[in-house]
């Protein structure tokens, strides 16, 4: 009796529940199948499958019409992000672990500082940084995205680390002290083992931020040979001539596929990482 | 209120530039120069338009043209952003609307003169009304591009109505009506808000003149603003066009409505430029807008495709402008660039591409009408993009049946006047 019951509330739930999943991932679902759709089926219609496939999107997509293929575009993206990312982890869990071990004269004015940072919006920015840059003559290059991850100009990441250590016991750093390790060491052999699934949060979510930017890098690169993936498939959409959208379809998927790999390959940390971040021990 | 903000900076970091740039400018160079050029468009824009650089290079090869080419999306605020930093292209392309905008805050691009393009080519109006800013002429017309009503024949012919029908105002409705009493999910119209506010502006123009005059001034009274409402609202009352629930989801892109897609729905207006977008597979034709007896004007919009500007802070602009004239009024040049910007504004464009037999009849047809129907130029104001968003708003009101059609009126003038006073 018991038993059947449970079951019958598990089918019910795993209908619920993959009928949400559905509703969910039906908007990614739709943009393969609209990737071997004509204009016409892409907009007349709202089924997944295509009617009549249209084939030779993906290829005709990534040789592109233009000057510069996907390839291009795709190779410059991961010029770009990585560093950055890579920047941003090393330059966030510094600047965390700062502000969460160490006293140091105004420590609360710079991390209220810190803060206000992050709650400007980011428009209002733009035009001054523009300059800021244009100064130091980094435009049409990656270094506005590059050198403020170095300098951890990333607010949201420095706190989230800053969070994370204060969550970490203060006996582990006494211990390395004990045993006469520099703070240095400490970070480096003993907090930053248990640091990893903060780090994947940040990797993840810098990585996937960065991919997906568009209004950063449309102002700040000019030259088509530079153009990000954010930029080079809009390249083709215009208001007044058709388009192929089934060929922007099909980049669309091959530009989503590398932040998915990347979540799936760090899933296990990133999802503990946010779990933890949030609990207080 | 962003855009004024930015706007506001652009005005004055364009003063800034102005004078560190003044020095820059007296080393003039012989040696090779660089320029560069920013467009928006598709491929069929960016390919033909690389390769007529590209033949220019080969002809001068001193000068090396650069092309920074994207998407619609975004280009007004990266124009925007690179002309308050002083890093705008040297030759850029802009829309119509934008000239006096940007214009109107500072000395942002160069003024041209008959000795540097022949300017005889365009049509002097044409240049007057829609590239001159302050008596000053500051970029030249890419295409001419006007409104036109585009109908299936076939889908009217099965509803009953015959496809060479004259249109008028009062036909529209008469014989317009019989599409949806027959078929409840069929339409005689196409028209998303944003295109009802354009048939709006028709109307008001040939009851009133226009929405706002030249002098900052609403030019309709509040009974002509009445009667307009009372008409459109006959075609949402007598199924003329779809409800505003169903097509507010295509804002700016009825030519996506599924109902348009598949054929239910029978007209529409639109430019030329688009047209052979928005028609996609269906098969139509191209007719001319109703005008009331007594039209004070047609309101038929006639306005450059594209406006080519050069930089006023560019380092070569001498050289900048040749290429300017080179893209215009070369037989090559022009013969490479075909349609990339729609049918061109100058003769011997409209003559090399004629020859060339690259015009469609369709296209053809469908810009002389135009042009022969074509109303007086809309004020600055009445284009200026915070006036439109009036307009837009109580449209929609008035489209989601918010609003009589005195309110809709009345709303609109306090509205109008309100904005008109803060320009």
């Amino acid at each position: 009796m018991i038993k059947s019951k449970k079951s019958v509330s598990r089918i019910i739930s795993y209908i619920f529940l993959i009928v949400l999943a559905y509703v969910m991932v039906y908007p990614l679902l739709w943009m393969v199948g609209a990737s071997f759709k004509s204009n016409q089926e892409i907009f007349g219609t709202l089924g997944l499958l295509p009617k009549s496939p249209v084939f030779g999107a993906f290829g005709a997509g990534w040789t592109g019409t233009g000057q510069y293929g996907f390839s291009t575009f795709l190779y410059n993206t991961f010029l770009m992000v990585i560093p950055t990312v890579l920047f941003t982890v090393i330059s966030a869990t510094l600047v965390g672990y700062g502000f969460a071990r160490f006293d140091f004269p105004l420590k609360k004015v710079l991390f209220v500082t810190m803060l206000a940072t992050m709650m400007l919006p980011a428009t209002v920015i733009i035009i001054p940084r523009y300059i800021f840059f244009k100064r130091l003559g980094w435009l049409d290059t990656y270094l506005p995205f590059i050198v403020p991850a170095m300098l951890g100009c990333f607010p949201f990441f420095n706190f989230m680390m800053v969070q994370f250590f204060r969550g970490l016991p203060l006996e582990i750093d006494e211990s390395g002290k004990l045993d006469g390790c520099n703070s240095f060491v400490i970070l480096k052999d003993l907090l930053l083992p248990l640091c990893k699934s903060a780090i994947f949060s940040v990797i993840v979510f810098q990585f996937v931020w960065t991919w997906n930017d568009f209004m950063n890098v449309l102002i700040y690169i000019s030259s088509v040979a530079k153009y990000p993936v954010a930029l080079g498939l809009r390249m083709t959409m215009d208001i007044s001539t058709e388009f192929d959208w089934n060929q922007i379809m099909a980049m669309s998927v091959i530009s989503i596929l590398p932040p998915v790999i990347l979540f799936f390959a760090a899933q296990k940390y990133f999802v503990e990482g946010i779990a933890t971040t949030g609990m207080k021990n | 209120m962003k855009k004024t903000l930015v706007l506001l900076l652009i005005a004055l970091l364009a003063m800034g530039t102005v004078f560190a740039a003044g020095s820059k400018e007296a080393a003039k160079q012989d040696g090779p120069v660089t320029l560069r050029l920013s467009w928006w468009g598709g491929d069929s824009r960016h390919t033909p338009t690389l390769k007529a650089m590209e033949a220019y290079s080969a002809a001068n090869p001193n000068v090396k043209l650069e092309g920074e080419y994207g998407g619609w999306d975004g280009y007004y605020q990266k124009i925007v952003t690179q002309i308050a930093g002083g890093t705008a292209a040297d030759i850029i392309q802009i829309d119509q609307p934008w000239l006096a905008e940007l214009a109107s805050k500072g000395d942002v691009f160069a003024v041209i003169d008959n000795s540097m393009v022949d300017l005889s080519q365009f049509d002097a109006d044409f240049l007057k009304n829609y590239c001159t800013y302050d008596g000053k002429l500051l970029g030249l017309p890419t295409g001419t591009n006007v409104n036109t009503f585009i109908v299936d024949d076939q889908m009217l012919t099965s509803f009953g109505i015959d496809p060479n029908t004259k249109w008028t105002w009062d036909n529209i409705i008469t014989e317009g009506k019989k599409i949806n009493q027959k078929d409840k999910s069929a339409y005689f119209s196409g028209a998303s808000p944003d295109i009802m506010r354009y048939w709006f502006e028709i109307y008001i123009a040939q009851l009133a003149g226009a929405v706002v005059d030249n002098n900052k001034k609403v030019a309709f009274t509040e009974a002509q603003g009445t009667e307009a409402f009372t008409y459109f609202k006959r075609w949402f009352d007598e199924g003329i066009v779809a409800p505003f629930s169903q097509t507010s989801l295509f804002y700016q892109k009825f030519q996506e409505n599924p109902s348009w897609i598949n054929g239910k729905m029978a007209t529409s207006w639109t430019w030329v430029s688009s047209m052979d977008k928005d028609i996609g597979a269906r098969k139509m034709s191209t007719r001319q807008f109703p005008v009331m007896a007594g039209a004070k004007n047609t309101g038929v919009l006639m306005r450059p495709s594209q406006i080519m500007v050069v930089n006023s802070n560019s380092k070569n602009k001498a050289e900048a402008v040749k290429v300017l004239n080179y893209l215009f009024t070369d037989p090559q040049a022009l013969e490479l660039l075909g349609l990339a910007r729609g049918i061109p504004a100058t003769v011997i464009g409209r003559s090399t591409l004629a020859a060339m037999g690259a015009i469609s009849t369709m296209a053809e047809k469908a810009t002389n009408e135009g042009i022969a129907q074509a109303g007086l130029p809309q004020s600055t104001y009445q284009m200026n993009s915070e006036v439109i968003q009036v307009m837009q708003d109580v449209i929609d009101e008035f489209g989601f049946g918010k609003l009589t059609p005195a309110e809709a009126s009345a709303k609109l003038i306090k509205n109008l006047n309100a904005i008109l006073a803060t320009l």
